[in-house]
């Protein structure tokens, strides 16, 4: 009996050490812990916070620790060049910077990162990478000068009606809405086919309709802008059907918002409870530890409810690369669940993960955070993952189902609208 | 319960059989069947985790076991081990508190064990001590997750397959031991029917999660077992 109990000791002795520890893994809200005091070490700090926060591991085809074999000891030279009593630039950081995080798929994501050490030849005081804008930029559709889509649609309105169709009615306004904390513009307008139809037309200039919408019938800045949004979706409501020939939303340019619009865009028209898109979130640091995915329902609005889908009434988006975020989330989930809708113009930006602010930061493991003024670095980058019709569109966007290229047509604005004005009338 | 004696009668008879057509042999194998509970937990880090706590589970817990005895002391024995290894994960942020995950991770286990034994002639002590292989067969999740929107927290309960991905290191090692009871009706000496109490404690050394090269994060699981046996030596 005691041969026995020592040689189960010992085994057990032999047994206990055999565990591997783990590596330090920041997470991304534990900002009072980490401090950084060298190039490298800021960089680590950065790769370790994205590895362990980034939601789009399962889909980004980055090899990151390749980049962290690669560009370690980049950073190590420069911190060895500012121990050398060298000084180390922004365009240096940003070059290393650019070439470790550029491309990745988040469409979203902005990394500033400020130079631990200014030098004399900083024009700037901190550097921004955009992977995002960095991939859209080489998009064969990209046009450098691609003017404001606002600009364009008042240039188009005020001098480019086509003849066949006619400009009935016009409201714009662009109103400071105090629960966004900026600005937002509509256009609202009625345009007539030559047999009298009507097509009411909408164009945002972000998905600010939830906010914009909460002061409808109030006396702010924010009201006028809910009036002209409840005049388009009451054009819809009540316009018989024989006279209402189609919807139009317009989306270029637009640079996303509220989650919450889409109950006025989708469950206007619908007649029950409707899954429209799912996410899912970082629920560890692990690269592929997501939760499942989360089905989002959309109730019917009774406001403004019109069924659309049986009465066969055309509902189309139009489309740009600058349609962006919910910009483009709003004509997939409406592409995805509403029958009668048509997606024209370009493939969108690609920028699909909702995102929670840094005052969430404790939610899970991914989304915003740090702070450019006390931290040195801002990394703004999705909270959720989304997936609409069964894609995750993050980083390609969606395609239209009529692609119609401003670069085709100049630059031109009218060339898309137009599309979509013949697409309803050939319905 | 007809049924129940029908069986044991059956497993008496077989024993029987076999010693016959065995009468020039030693008793020294056993084999048989052995069912029962377990209550598995997580050992992970908790560097740069939230608010999740994580708590053991109890899941079943059945297989065949086969030994051998080198002496009246010593012997030898294998369990092919079907396992299921769950445990749970609660979040705690304030209005994230309903957000839970219940983990069931089934293994085909291989435990094989050194058998000291002690005791008389038919109640016996045991103490194992050994390793185990195992592959990790199937996993699935239940629980409720939340969405959310500017204005609205959403939670939505789920019960799903979860699938293998890149990260999960399905081939497990480890070591397990533990203390048993024996009863051998007809003595350790003679070829007998034998049911048995086991209670065995598997320590992964093997990290279910692979971790990153310049990232590791190990994960490791530890079930106790608690299972009664029926088996025949001959």
């Amino acid at each position: 009996m005691k041969r026995n109990i020592i040689i189960l000791a010992i085994i057990a002795l032999v047994f206990s050490g055999c565990r591997k520890e783990a590596d330090y893994h920041p997470y991304i809200g534990e900002n009072d812990k980490l401090a950084y005091d060298s190039y490298s070490t800021q960089f680590e700090y950065l790769w370790k916070c994205i590895s362990t926060g980034y939601v789009f591991w399962d889909v980004d085809k980055t090899n990151w620790d390749v980049v962290y074999a690669e560009y370690m000891p980049k950073f190590k030279a420069l911190d060895a060049k500012h121990e050398a009593g060298q000084n180390v630039t922004l365009a240096e950081l940003k070059t290393l910077y650019e070439g470790a995080m550029g491309g990745l798929r988040d469409h979203h994501m902005n990394i500033e990162v400020r130079n631990l050490f200014p030098s004399p030849d900083d024009n700037a005081s901190y550097i921004s990478i955009r992977p995002g804008m960095m991939e859209v930029e080489k998009r064969d559709y990209y046009i450098e000068s691609l003017g404001n889509a606002q600009y364009d649609l008042m240039v188009f309105l005020n001098n480019d009606i086509d003849a066949q169709y006619e400009l009935a009615a016009h409201e714009s306004v662009t109103a400071y809405v105090d629960e966004i904390g900026e600005d937002v513009t509509y256009h609202y307008c009625l345009f007539t086919l030559p047999d009298g139809r009507k097509i009411p037309y909408l164009w945002q200039s972000m998905a600010g309709l939830t906010p914009v919408m909460h002061s409808l019938g109030g006396t702010d800045q924010a009201s006028d802008a809910a009036v002209i949004v409840d005049h388009w979706l009451t054009a819809i409501k009540e316009t018989p059907r024989e006279q209402l020939a189609g919807i139009i939303l317009d989306n270029r340019c637009n640079t996303g918002g509220y989650q919450d619009d889409l109950d006025y865009l989708i469950g206007s028209f619908l007649n029950e409870k409707t899954e429209i898109l799912r996410t899912r979130y970082k629920e560890g640091p692990g690269r592929l530890e997501h939760s499942i995915w989360t089905p989002y329902y959309i109730e019917p609005l009774a406001q403004y409810h019109r069924d659309i889908t049986a009465e066969n009434i055309p509902y189309v988006v139009i489309t740009d690369i600058f349609s962006i975020s919910m910009g483009e989330i709003e004509p997939a989930t409406i592409k995805a669940v509403l029958p009668t809708s048509y997606v024209i113009g370009e493939r969108t930006f690609g920028a699909t993960g909702p995102l929670q602010p840094t005052t969430s930061i404790d939610l899970n493991y991914g989304g915003p955070f740090g702070n450019i003024s006390k931290m040195h670095h801002y990394v703004y980058t999705s909270t959720f993952e989304c997936s609409i019709g069964g894609k995750v569109l993050e980083g390609t966007g969606l395609t239209p189902d009529q692609e119609v290229l401003r670069k085709d047509h100049n630059g031109n604005f009218k060339a898309q609208l137009d599309a979509a004005i013949e697409y309803i009338q050939n319905h | 319960m007809k049924k129940n004696y029908l069986k044991i009668i059956a497993v008496v008879l077989l024993c029987w059989t076999a010693v016959e057509a065995n009468a020039q042999m030693n008793h020294k194998w056993t084999i048989g069947v052995k069912g029962g509970w377990n209550w598995t937990n997580i050992d992970r880090s908790n560097l740069g985790r939230i608010d999740e706590t994580y708590s053991p589970l109890g899941s079943f817990d059945f297989g065949i076991q086969a030994k051998f005895a080198f002496t009246n002391w010593l012997a030898i024995r294998a369990d092919l081990d079907i396992m299921s290894r769950s445990f749970r994960m609660d979040r705690n942020l304030h209005y994230l508190d309903p957000v839970y995950t219940r983990y069931s991770n089934d293994y085909l286990m291989l435990p094989l064990m050194a058998d000291f034994s002690f005791g008389g002639r038919k109640l016996r002590g045991h103490a194992y001590a050994g390793g185990f292989g195992g592959f990790w067969m199937k996993a699935s999740m239940q629980g409720k997750t939340y969405w959310m929107t500017d204005y609205y927290v959403y939670f939505d309960d789920f019960n799903e397959s979860r699938e293998f991905n890149s990260e999960d290191q399905r081939f497990i090692a480890g070591a397990v031991g533990g203390l048993g009871l024996s009863y051998a009706f007809f003595g350790s000496t003679e070829a007998s029917p034998i049911i048995s109490l086991d209670a065995l404690y598997y320590y992964d050394l093997v990290s279910h999660h692979k971790g990153y090269a310049h990232l590791s994060d190990p994960r490791y699981l530890n079930t106790f077992s608690i299972t009664l046996g029926i088996s025949c030596s001959f």
